[in-house]
């Protein structure tokens, strides 16, 4: 089944970001077929340059990066917000791929189970 | 037609009205004649299952709405293990593990991890989800 997770949140400022993350991890565990879009303030989880020790949370690139060893290749942010928030690709994580609104809508239409978080 | 359900709550029962709304949502659904697969409590709607939420008298206690509705109907309500732990919710098992000294998970409710959430929007003909993105 095509499991669409859409984020919404930045990675630290709230426990959200972090255990959907974990329950998108969860899904790909059981075989289904996993897509995350990191939307709107969703894209700051992407950062290359992260730095989470004056927040003394667990840094959460680890996660990002270890999204394609449960083989979730399909990560997303939006063309949009890569220039709204002056994120440009290079800044970004280089398995996450820019989605046009158009793809974003058929990336929604394809998928079976859309969860948003 | 006849269709089954998957709730997730992740808001908190005082804060937030998502786990009320879940609440009406579970039994309009059932009184329909429809089913609910499962309903699983994650993030911060994992304190719906606190025994010793203890509102005033003429306040509604949520814990004790989802009990009597999972008495009447038989419905699986599932808390996610990770959020609860983190957030001081436990029963009787996970106490003794953690050797708390107490547990406050209310009768109804079992532990559960996330492959059952996965399972139930598997298995569901629809997935809803209750909790506001803005706290």
């Amino acid at each position: 089944m095509k499991f669409l997770y859409i984020f919404t949140r930045s990675a630290y400022g709230n426990s959200i970001a972090r255990e959907a993350l974990d329950m998108a991890l969860a899904s790909a565990a059981f075989d289904q077929e996993v897509s995350l879009v990191f939307a709107q303030e969703a894209i700051y989880q992407l950062v290359m340059q992260q730095n989470s020790a004056n927040t003394e949370k667990k840094p959460h690139l680890g996660v990002i990066n270890a999204l394609p060893l449960y083989d979730i290749d399909d990560i997303y942010y939006l063309a949009e917000d890569s220039s709204t928030y002056n994120l440009p690709p290079a800044a970004l994580v280089p398995q996450a791929k820019a989605l046009s609104a158009e793809q974003f809508s058929s990336l929604m239409s394809s998928a079976d189970r859309i969860q948003s978080f | 037609m006849s269709l089954s359900f998957a709730l997730l709550v992740s808001g908190q029962p005082c804060t937030d009205q998502a786990s009320l709304s879940a609440l009406r949502f579970c039994k309009a659904a059932l009184d329909s004649g429809h089913s609910v697969y499962r309903v699983f409590f994650f993030n911060d709607g994992v304190h719906c299952a606190s025994r010793f939420i203890t509102p005033p008298q003429d306040e509604i206690s949520v814990p004790k709405q989802w009990q009597a509705l999972q008495q009447e109907f038989a419905i699986d309500l599932v808390v996610c293990v990770s959020s609860a732990l983190r957030r001081g919710i436990v029963d009787a098992k996970e106490a003794e593990r953690y050797e708390l000294g107490g547990h406050n998970m209310a009768d109804g409710f079992t532990i559960g991890g996330l492959g059952q959430w996965v399972d139930a929007c598997i298995q569901a003909d629809r997935v809803v989800r209750f909790g506001s993105n803005t706290q």
